[in-house]
């Protein structure tokens, strides 16, 4: 079984979440949230890239917008693929931290 | 309002545009603008600016790291492929590199060469702030350009002009033998110099003052290596120096030796004070012995203007009343010392000057040769084409575009030319003694040269490298895949007109030098054999100083002739070759005096030189009168002065100044080339009078000469007691003004030879390649009964056709440069039709043996193999 890297892993579940607002500045802000660490909006677009090839996303282009300097902006949405990618690693997740109990530290 | 000035900056979006996937970055400019925005509405302009410029890194990083990548990758394949290329086709390389390498090495000799020339005279600290003063103007209807100065200038500059730092005169001392203990040498390098003189130019006292060094009369600074000379390794200072055997002057000081490119040359300086001390009537004297050179150190370099300014006045005030008498007027002019050395062509130079001409000539043939070279370069690259067209079209076919090809072969040329540097070091270190002999330049190659040197050779790589591949990279990367990859490529119509257009101007280029090899050549043998109106052979001179001789003349005179072997012997003031002293004279019927050149002779002078009188006698022992009275005249002065009978009349000679002497003209002598072959033919005294005569001419019976000169040297021990038998050749002396022609022949035929060596490299690789891409067709044809000479014409036709156009060309402009050259001589060759056909045929004939080695090879290889694979 092949595992995502983990920044793929956090943008597919932010796209999840974000449902219909998924595009490259929400993600971020989405990724920003959870793990704190302030992330280089370029460094998003790279593993966006490459979920798009592997086809687990798929881009939906929007109504170009003034505050974006007259540019679309590209909303991301999860394909089957991506679905049943993200069942998977919640499954794994779910189940390497079955019976371990709350951490305190 | 404030919608319009809130925009992420400009470059940023460029960056990113330029950097990003296409398919990611208008999305992302899209994400970063509206984030700016927001950060910029939150915490300020600034701040999302910083912001946005951060994103960018990571861009970069990748960017950077990608092409890094990608293009390591890429120049190992092009490494690759450049040296299989030059693996593969060792011949071609072979050709390749050694005549890029034969270009550079000659052009990194010239360069060293113009290098040196240009450098003259600006090793002095402010060398831009030191002049001569020189004397131009009009004397008597006739144009008069001296280096020279009156002796009194130099303290009057010193004293009424305070933009004047430093004025200094230096005058040579006539050759003089210098002993200590036992140790005598005759010197021809000794000056007298002021004070001032180590002050005014950057001469660096070793040891010695330089304030008192040259105050005392005889008081002399060496060179080091003269130091050496006379006292080895013990100190000269405060040691004494005879001179001529009679006066003793103090070393008070040493000089480091004299840089080679400095125009004052010199090995001893005795102090100005000596000469006046010798001769009181110099120090005040502007009109009488104007043989000093006077130099001016000052202040600023754009006080010259103002300056020269002020001098009319001066020569109005000091010389206005002589020059009147003259019809002259003369100015004073400001000289910039590091024009001396190439463009300064007055009369009474210090020493042989270079020429700017010749500047230009050497860079000319750098460029010239350097061309040649790379035409070859370019030709059998073009030529060559078929053979990469594959690797071209896979290339483009894969996605290389035209830009990265290009890139390609200019590097590829570069790499080539960079190893043809290397090679050419290794030529320029083993021709680098014979560069030294021919041009005379000691070269030392230390940290200060390496500092220019190093730049200079990568900048000659990268200017060949690019000449040298513009061509060929152009033509390379336009090859159109399809076409190649269909099926085989020619070279086509465009490259083979441009190869003939190169072969052609190669040999333009070198039956230009040919051509310009010979006139030289022809010139030199003209100035040698022409009549020049003396006989020059067979004369040796000896220097004297030695006051006893004059008063023993005739003695001396009858103990040199007991010499078996000796024919006549003369004592004169100066023999041909020596140049001549000058005197203001008031000939007969002209009311206003002259600038005649003049000699002093006794009556056996024309004998001994074998010159002719026209008209007239020659002078007479038996005439006690000729002594005092009698001159001689050369058929020039009769023409300049319109004379129909000149024999009786009076020519009247300035003792000094409004003082005159007359002298009764008692015969005309044929013309004779008394300096210069540069030069015409002037008026010219020889005045029978017994004084100032240095030389004596002798005469010798075509016969071993090397018998005669050990008797003449025993001889001059009893006539001479303890001096020096110093001696020369006329003819060698005469001669030597030929030296400069004679080592710009050397350089030029050698230069011509190697440009004539490269093109024919470049013909020999075009040749080998014709013959390999016709071997089929000349197969079929000897099957078919063709001859080996007719193959052989099939394949040199063409070339001989190139090379015959070149000739065509090359001789008017060939024609048209020699003559410019030949002007410069008063008496020169008339160009032969036959240089210029026989330059052409010369080329032809190269070019035919070079084309046919490989013809010859082509047509008698055995057509079964050349046909076989078929």
């Amino acid at each position: 079984m092949k595992l995502l890297s983990r920044i793929d892993e956090l943008i597919l579940i932010s796209i999840w979440k974000l449902g219909r607002e998924a595009y490259g500045m929400a993600i971020r802000e989405e990724i920003i949230k959870a793990t704190g660490v302030n992330w280089l909006l370029g460094a998003i677009y790279g593993p966006l890239g490459r979920l798009h090839r592997q086809k687990l996303v798929a881009t939906i282009k929007g109504e170009p917008t003034p505050e974006r300097g007259g540019r679309a902006k590209v909303y991301y949405e999860l394909t089957t693929a991506g679905l049943k990618e993200l069942k998977k690693i919640q499954a794994v997740n779910s189940a390497i931290w079955e019976g371990t109990e709350k951490i305190h530290a | 309002m404030k919608f319009r000035t809130v925009r992420p900056p400009r470059l940023g979006e460029r960056i990113i545009s330029r950097l990003v996937d296409p398919l990611v970055h208008d999305q992302a400019l899209g994400d970063l603008e509206e984030q700016f925005r927001w950060l910029a509405a939150r915490k300020g302009l600034s701040i999302s600016r910083l912001w946005y410029g951060l994103q960018i890194l990571p861009v970069l990083k990748s960017f950077i790291l990608d092409s890094a990548y990608w293009g390591g990758a890429m120049f190992k394949n092009y490494l690759k492929t450049a040296l299989r290329n030059l693996r593969k086709q060792k011949g071609y390389s072979f050709l390749n590199i050694s005549g890029l390498a034969l270009g550079m090495a000659c052009s990194i000799l010239i360069i060293f060469y113009i290098h040196h020339e240009l450098s003259y005279d600006r090793f002095h600290a402010g060398a831009d702030r030191i002049y001569r003063v020189t004397m131009q103007g009009m004397l008597n209807g006739e144009p008069l350009n001296v280096a020279v100065a009156p002796t009194p200038l130099a303290p009057s500059l010193m004293s009424g002009y305070p933009e004047i730092v430093g004025a200094a005169r230096i005058r040579k001392r006539d050759t003089t033998s210098v002993a200590f203990a036992d140790k005598e040498f005759i010197e021809t390098g000794i000056v007298y110099a002021d004070p001032a003189f180590l002050e005014v130019f950057t001469f660096p006292l070793i040891r010695g003052d330089v304030k008192t060094a040259l105050e005392r009369p005889y008081t002399v600074v060496l060179t080091e290596r003269t130091a050496r000379k006379y006292f080895g390794r013990d100190d000269p200072l405060g040691k004494f120096l005879k001179f001529n055997n009679r006066a003793d002057f103090a070393v008070t000081g040493v000089i480091k030796d004299i840089p080679q490119n400095s125009h004052l040359k010199f090995d001893m300086v005795c102090s100005m004070e000596t000469s006046f001390v010798m001769d009181p009537g110099l120090r005040e004297n502007w009109f009488s012995d104007i043989s000093g050179h006077t130099y001016v150190r000052l202040g600023r370099p754009e006080q010259k203007k103002p300056l020269e300014a002020k001098l009319p006045a001066l020569m109005e005030e000091k010389m206005g009343r002589a020059l009147k008498a003259f019809k002259g007027s003369v100015q004073f002019h400001l000289q910039p010392l590091a024009d001396i050395h190439l463009r300064s062509k007055l009369q009474w130079e210090y020493g042989a000057n270079g020429d700017i001409l010749y500047i230009y000539i050497f860079a000319a043939i750098a460029v010239v040769i350097l061309t040649i070279a790379c035409m070859n370069f370019m030709n059998l690259a073009t030529a060559r084409s078929a053979r990469r067209a594959r690797e071209v079209g896979m290339r483009k076919v894969v996605g290389a575009c035209r830009r990265d090809l290009i890139w390609q072969f200019l590097g590829e040329s570069t790499s080539t030319s960079l190893l043809a540097l290397m090679v050419a070091l290794v030529f320029v270190k083993l021709a680098l003694p014979l560069f030294q002999s021919i041009s005379g330049i000691e070269l030392t190659i230390g940290a200060g040269e390496l500092a220019w040197l190093i730049p200079a050779f990568f900048g000659l790589v990268l200017v060949v490298g690019f000449a040298a591949g513009s061509y060929p990279a152009v033509y390379l990367s336009a090859i159109r895949p399809v076409k190649v990859l269909k099926g085989g490529v020619e070279a086509g119509p465009e490259s083979a007109r441009f190869r003939r257009i190169l072969v052609v101007g190669q040999f333009v280029l070198s039956i230009a030098m040919i051509i310009g090899t010979r006139v030289i050549a022809d010139q030199i043998r003209y100035m040698k054999s022409k009549d020049i109106g003396f006989q020059k052979d067979q004369v040796l001179a000896i220097r004297t100083s030695d006051d006893k001789i004059l008063q023993t003349l005739d003695q001396v005179k009858a103990r040199l002739k007991e010499v078996p072997g000796v024919l006549e012997v003369s004592a004169t003031s100066r023999v041909p070759g020596q140049g001549q002293s000058t005197n203001a004279v008031i000939p007969e019927g002209s009311g206003t005096g002259t600038i005649y050149r003049y000699i002093n002779a006794d009556a056996d002078y024309l004998r001994t030189m074998g010159m002719t009188v026209v008209k007239g006698r020659d002078f007479s022992k038996d005439i006690l009168s000729d002594a005092h009275d009698a001159i001689l005249i050369n058929e020039t002065t009769v023409r300049k002065l319109g004379w129909d009978d000149p024999v009786g009349k009076t020519i009247k000679i300035a003792l000094s100044f409004n003082k005159y002497q007359p002298k009764t003209v008692v015969g005309v002598v044929k013309d004779f080339n008394f300096t210069s072959l540069r030069n015409s033919i002037e008026p010219l005294l020889i005045n029978n009078e017994l004084r100032e005569l240095e030389v004596l001419a002798v005469k010798l019976k075509a016969a071993d000469a090397g018998q005669v000169i050990t008797e003449l040297k025993k001889a001059w021990k009893t006539i001479s007691p303890g001096k020096l038998f110093d001696y020369f050749f006329v003819d060698e002396l005469f001669d030597a003004q030929f030296r400069s022609e004679e080592r710009l022949n050397r350089i030029f035929s050698s230069f011509s030879l190697l440009a004539i060596a490269i093109a024919c490299l470049g013909l020999f690789g075009l040749a080998s390649f014709l013959a390999e891409k016709m071997k089929k067709e000349i197969g079929i044809r000897r099957v078919l009964g063709a001859s080996i000479g007719q193959v052989v014409g099939l394949l040199s036709r063409e070339f001989l056709l190139l090379v015959g156009l070149a000739a065509l060309i090359a001789w008017p402009v060939a024609y048209f440069a020699t003559n410019v050259w030949l002007r410069g001589f008063a008496y020169r060759t008339s160009l032969h039709p036959w240089t210029f056909i026989g330059s052409g045929l010369g080329a032809l004939a190269i070019a035919l043996l070079t084309v046919s080695v490989q013809a010859v090879r082509a047509a008698s290889a055995n057509p079964v193999d050349s046909l076989k694979n078929e």
